[in-house]
């Protein structure tokens, strides 16, 4: 049940996940998505703020491959650039609700009884809440902002990771490996992070790239309701620019939104993968 | 032994609602909080940016913003219960009628979306099941797979850019057109007309998640024994299908679909956004764009309680179909 | 044979797996005649209960007939229509299962089930209810006006294989094909439903049954004839007191054995040695040779024929054709 060989662990994982083709796709979908949205300075030096008004509304061309906005802005630079805005948004939403659930699921899943009772009937509680209206509820009166839409995020969607975390730790601390080492007394924290953990993260991992995906989704809806931030433009943002456009200039609302399924289309796909790479018991089924 | 007895569906009914008050109230609490510990001044959240100092002056003198916050807590519980959601300036009406006022075409275009969805998902996640990894199997998986992916706003953008730009089948935006003054049926037929494209839009998302779900809940049943007894009477694959397998399979779908009715709430405040549709999520983005607090709040404590009920309403049908369900 | 109701001629059925094929029933040939009581009987693993599924093609979808021929009443199962081959399931075959606990729709009033064959054969008519009382009673179900209304959940074990045989037993069947009818049941249940279906064959005339057993205890109290399979294959065939009285297979031999120890361990399952093979890669000739005490060399180059022995029949080596 340890780990001990890393490397041909890592093989194994690989030759598995590389078996799952749309996985694949996925994973370089937005593998590419990432380096060109990170390298956006490199590809567009263009100021997204650069206004141009002699060249507003341009349909798509060689020099604008996704056109102009109302301003004149180039459409691909502001792609990259929101792009880069929405995977940030993203990846920090998702780490901080992953980790905030991993902490209260385990601890639910370790301690049990009143505990377990008390943190399971705040996740219940959390699902059952409509999430969209709530996030917009705090953002409105607590103001928008990247910080805020994270957190907002983060705090709404831990239930998820937390279920599945206490529901591998309830399993687990019944092995026999884990009554064995409470036998010879060892301490708690040993157990938990050297022994359960270890199994208890895969579901996670598994979910965090769905969780990922979820989170640029929920920020996209967020922004198209102008809760975004002016200043760090997202896809969503973009988005909701061109809905005042939209019987005028297709292409200010198509590119955006091609990028926002890519990426939610792509991270389901390699869920899919880290599921038939991580997950035996499903494996050998299918 | 045989036949429920109506007082313990009862009993069942009233444990169940009684199980609802905790969210409900959890809710108020958490909206009271959002309110109460903002760091401003709480009066501007309570009455939104659009009111008048005078109006501001009287709601601390109202809500008594000086007293301590427990007692300000008990009578934002008495508001609430005597339906006072506050007032918004924006819309210059009280948030309670302005909801209400709000809620039918809503409902509306929920119901339709939620109903054409069910249909489709369902038909599609059974003829995807009945032949797993066959080719009809592929595409129904794509197709749900593109349809959780696809951000419902987009969509709607998509299909008013193709459907009423472009092609000029329908019209772009509201639920009737605003030039003419008509009656009768040709004024149902524009609502639908209307209609088609924000329910056809918001019911994509649910019918890829019904697909889904009712493809992996038959897959299930169809594994099961009594499925081969059924074979060895002479039914067909049809009736079996439909008849038998369908009603075992549909229950736990139609579980996580109400469980899942926030999202699609949540769905709806955008899509509404999109088609201009004149429910309660356009009123909440004009709230939002206006800075009328109390719309959004009050909004929030309905919705909720709404989502408590329908919850409440599918446990209580789960239990009417299901035999084996005891009101324990 | 022309007083065959089912006669089943070189039956080979396969499993086709992704990369490989199993051969669960592979050349079986075997017959029930009207009014008798037939049984099949082996380990699990040796093909008797696909042997029965292929009879009315209740076979998984990766399941193949490649050959042979299934008659009964002049029709061949074995080709015969889907839609054709409906009407008799059911009406003319039908079964009874192994765990009466999983074979009922759950959410299905009992009497709705039973009525749902009836209708469906025999069409709707105005005394399906007295039908489906009928077919209570004659299950000795009591109270069964009462019955008609539950649903799965409220019976037991036993009254719901009572039930299954009830339905199995509605559209008054020449043939009914029980596949270890009571291995799931208590052992006092167990009785009374053996003894339900012995009388119901002695009662209803043309009514015969073919009983799947792994139970040599089953197969003495019930069966007229005996078929006994090993790994997809018939090693013997012989009416019941010969069978017990002079096994002339080693594996029938065998078997007869364990079931004695059976009876001195109590309800311990004490089997022969040795595993049944792998039916993707049986063995060479006689498929039993690797467990068989007697083996000699031929039996594993050649396969033995089925030949008549006394009363009886086997495939075995030990007994040269004259």
């Amino acid at each position: 049940m340890r780990a001990t060989n890393w490397p041909a662990r890592i093989r194994q994982f690989w030759v598995r996940f590389s078996k799952n083709h749309a996985a694949v796709a996925g994973l370089v979908i937005v593998a590419a998505l990432v380096a060109v949205s990170a390298g956006a300075n490199l590809i567009r030096a263009n100021d997204i703020f650069n206004i141009n008004p002699g060249q507003t509304f341009e349909s798509p061309s060689w020099s604008h491959p996704f056109g102009t906005d109302n301003l004149g802005r180039d459409m691909f630079s502001l792609f990259l650039y929101a792009g880069r805005v929405s995977f940030e948004v993203g990846f920090t939403a998702a780490a901080v609700s992953v980790l905030l659930g991993t902490l209260l699921g385990s601890i639910a899943g370790f301690y049990g009884g009143v505990v377990d009772d008390v943190i399971m009937r705040f996740t219940e509680m959390f699902l059952a809440i409509p999430i969209l209206l709530l996030g917009l509820t705090i953002l409105i009166i607590y103001g928008p902002g990247l910080s805020h839409v994270v957190f907002v995020i983060a705090v709404l969607s831990w239930p998820v990771t937390a279920r599945l975390v206490r529901a591998e730790f309830l399993t687990l601390k019944e092995r026999e490996f884990v009554e064995g080492l409470r036998a010879v007394g060892a301490p708690n924290h040993v157990i938990i992070f050297n022994e359960i953990m270890p199994n208890a993260l895969i579901p996670v991992i598994i979910n965090a790239s769905l969780q990922v995906g979820a989170a640029i989704t929920v920020e996209a809806g967020l922004s198209f309701l102008g809760l975004g931030d002016p200043s760090n433009p997202s896809w969503g943002y973009l988005l909701q620019q061109a809905q005042t456009f939209l019987t005028r200039a297709w292409w200010i609302a198509t590119f955006p939104g091609i990028g926002l399924l890519l990426a939610i289309l792509s991270l389901s796909l390699i869920g899919d993968g880290l599921n038939d790479a991580l997950n035996p018991r499903l494996a050998e089924k299918g | 032994m045989g036949g429920k007895e109506p007082s313990a569906l009862a009993n069942y009914v009233v444990r169940r609602l009684l199980e609802g008050i905790p969210v409900v109230f959890a809710v108020l609490v958490l909206n009271f909080l959002l309110i109460a510990l903002y760091p401003g001044d709480p009066a501007q959240i309570l009455a939104g940016q659009e009111a008048t100092p005078q109006y501001l002056q009287q709601i601390r003198i109202i809500y008594g913003l000086d007293r301590p916050i427990y007692e300000r807590f008990f009578d934002y519980l008495w508001a609430i219960f005597h339906g006072n959601l506050g007032y918004s300036f924006f819309f210059q009406e009280p948030v309670t009628s302005l909801i209400l006022q709000k809620l039918p075409a809503t409902l509306m275009l929920l119901g339709t979306a939620m109903v054409i969805a069910s249909l489709i998902g369902i038909l599609m996640g059974v003829e995807a099941a009945r032949k797993p990894h066959s080719l009809r199997d592929g595409v129904v998986s794509a197709v749900s797979l593109l349809g959780y992916s696809t951000p419902n706003f987009w969509l709607g953008q998509l299909a008013i850019l193709l459907f009423s730009v472009n092609l000029r089948w329908l019209p772009v935006a509201g639920m009737t057109t605003l030039t003419q003054q008509l009656g009768g049926l040709a004024y149902v037929a524009d609502v639908l007309r209307h209609l088609v494209l924000p329910a056809s839009v918001l019911g994509v998302y649910q019918v890829a998640l019904i697909a889904h779900l009712q493809r992996g809940s038959m897959l299930e049943v169809l594994r099961q024994n009594f499925i081969l007894a059924l074979r060895s009477k002479g039914l067909s694959e049809r009736s079996i299908v439909y008849k038998h397998a369908l009603r075992n399979a549909i229950l736990p779908v139609l579980t996580v679909i109400a469980f899942d009715i926030s999202a699609l709430l949540g769905g709806a405040v955008l899509v509404e956004t999109v088609f201009d549709w004149p429910g309660i999520g356009r009123m909440v983005f004009d709230a939002i764009i206006a800075g009328d607090y109390p719309v959004i709040t009050g909004t929030f404590v309905v919705v909720s309680i709404g989502v408590v009920m329908v919850n409440l309403v599918t446990d209580v049908i789960y239990a009417l179909v299901d035999p084996r369900i005891h009101y324990r | 044979m022309s007083d065959s109701l089912l006669d089943v001629r070189n039956l080979r059925m396969y499993f086709y797996g992704s990369s490989q094929v199993v051969r669960a029933v592979d050349d079986v040939s075997l017959s029930v005649r009207e009014g008798e009581v037939v049984g099949i009987v082996g380990e699990s693993g040796s093909g008797k209960t696909a042997t029965a599924l292929s009879l009315i093609r209740l076979l998984p979808p990766n399941a193949r007939i490649v050959s042979g021929e299934i008659l009964h009443k002049g029709k061949n199962l074995a080709s015969l229509e889907e839609t054709e081959l409906r009407k008799i399931r059911g009406a003319e075959i039908s079964m009874v299962f192994q765990d009466p606990m999983t074979f009922l729709d759950p959410l299905m009033k009992i009497g709705d089930q039973i009525s749902e064959s009836i209708s469906l054969h025999q069409g709707k008519t105005s005394d399906l209810k007295v039908k489906v009382v009928d077919s209570l009673r004659a299950v000795s179900i009591p109270s069964p006006e009462k019955v008609l209304d539950y649903y799965p959940h409220q019976l037991s074990g036993g009254m719901k294989q009572r039930v299954l045989i009830a339905i199995a037993l509605s559209c008054e069947p020449s043939l009914i094909i029980a596949d270890e009818p009571t291995t799931a049941l208590d052992v006092t249940v167990q009785g009374q439903i053996l003894e339900l279906l012995k009388t119901l064959v002695r009662k209803r005339r043309g009514l015969s049954l073919l009983l799947i057993t792994h139970d040599l205890g089953v197969v003495a109290e019930m069966c007229d004839r005996v078929y006994v399979m090993y790994a997809g294959k018939i090693v013997e065939e012989a009416d019941v007191s010969s069978l017990f009285k002079e096994p002339k297979h080693p594996y029938t031999q065998a078997l007869l054995t364990a079931a004695n120890s059976i009876y001195f361990v109590g309800r311990e399952m004490v089997g022969i040695e040795g595993v049944v093979p792998d039916l993707t890669n049986p063995p060479s000739g006689c498929r039993f040779h690797p467990r068989c005490q007697y083996a000699m060399p031929i039996c594993s180059e050649k396969e033995p024929i089925l030949i008549d022995i006394g009363t009886s029949r086997a495939a075995c080596w030990l007994y040269p054709k004259k």
